[in-house]
């Protein structure tokens, strides 16, 4: 019985130190491996040309509460099909421009207010270069790449891709929501000549 | 018989929606402006076969919601 009690306590102490050996810092917290479990936080990196395509895809092909994009382009036809179609599921899709001109971002953001989505120009005194994609509160990509297809295919861009974590996701949406409280939408259209309102 | 559009018929209609939308572009910018959007569009739609998918159904919701309030596109 000793014996055993003994081959249980080893075993016990060595998968904890394999556990904490493969811990990941990240500022405060502690990132455990997602191969603990599908709910486990983590990390990568992608970049493009490569893999960065895909993880973007991905994140909101699997999204099915919310998302919340920041962006200076969106200029891709199949991404922007793809946040019709997570609409169309159900799920609550937001997209925020930043960058030059609003002209630059016009034809996009109809296209998405077109399906439902919500779409607006932000406005503000900085120039303001983010690019970030939140889902379901909870996951996040950030990094250099905007969604645009020419920033996937030709450009060379790093982006991080966090799951399960939502404290990085929550200061995102933080962010997201101070600049959607100033963000210029388009206006309704404007009423004929003498009609009321 | 599908029509076919081009990048300039989308944009000019959608330049006219866009005019209703907090003043459109910039009027000392008009011309860049237009080009901007012209090449957006051409982005967003690298081939003329995919704008000719979207493009009858896109320039009549264009059309249509000048004369609506919502701002919204509608089909």
């Amino acid at each position: 019985m000793k014996r055993l009690l003994s081959l249980l306590a080893t075993g016990f102490l060595a998968t904890t130190q394999v556990a904490m050996a493969n811990e990941t810092e990240l500022g405060d917290s502690v990132v455990r491996p997602a191969a603990a479990s599908p709910f486990a936080p983590s990390i990568r990196v992608a970049f493009s040309p490569g893999e960065a395509e895909a993880e973007v895809f991905d994140l909101v092909r699997k999204a099915n509460k919310s998302i919340r994009i920041l962006t200076t382009s969106l200029v891709n036809r199949d991404l922007a099909d793809e946040l019709l179609l997570a609409k169309s599921r159900g799920v609550d899709v937001r997209v925020l421009f930043s960058g030059a001109s609003k002209d630059q971002k016009s034809f996009v953001i109809a296209f998405l207010k077109n399906g439902g989505v919500f779409a607006a120009y932000a406005t503000t005194r900085q120039t303001l270069n983010s690019n970030f994609i939140v889902t379901d509160e909870a996951n996040t990509i950030t990094g250099s790449v905007d969604y645009a297809s020419t920033s996937f295919r030709r450009n060379h861009e790093t982006i991080m891709i966090v799951k399960n974590y939502p404290d990085a996701a929550f200061k995102l949406i933080s962010a997201w929501d101070a600049l959607a409280a100033e963000a210029e939408e388009f206006a309704p259209v404007r009423q004929k000549q003498g009609a009321p309102g | 018989m599908t029509p076919i559009f081009s990048y300039e018929m989308v944009a000019e209609a959608f330049m006219r929606w866009f005019e209703t939308q907090n003043g459109g572009c910039v009027p000392s910018e008009d011309e860049r402006c237009r080009e901007r959007i012209i090449s957006q569009i051409k982005r967003f739609y690298p081939n003329e076969e995919r704008l000719n998918q979207d493009a009858y159904q896109l320039i009549t919701a264009l059309t249509k919601s000048r004369d609506q309030s919502s701002g919204r596109i509608v089909h």
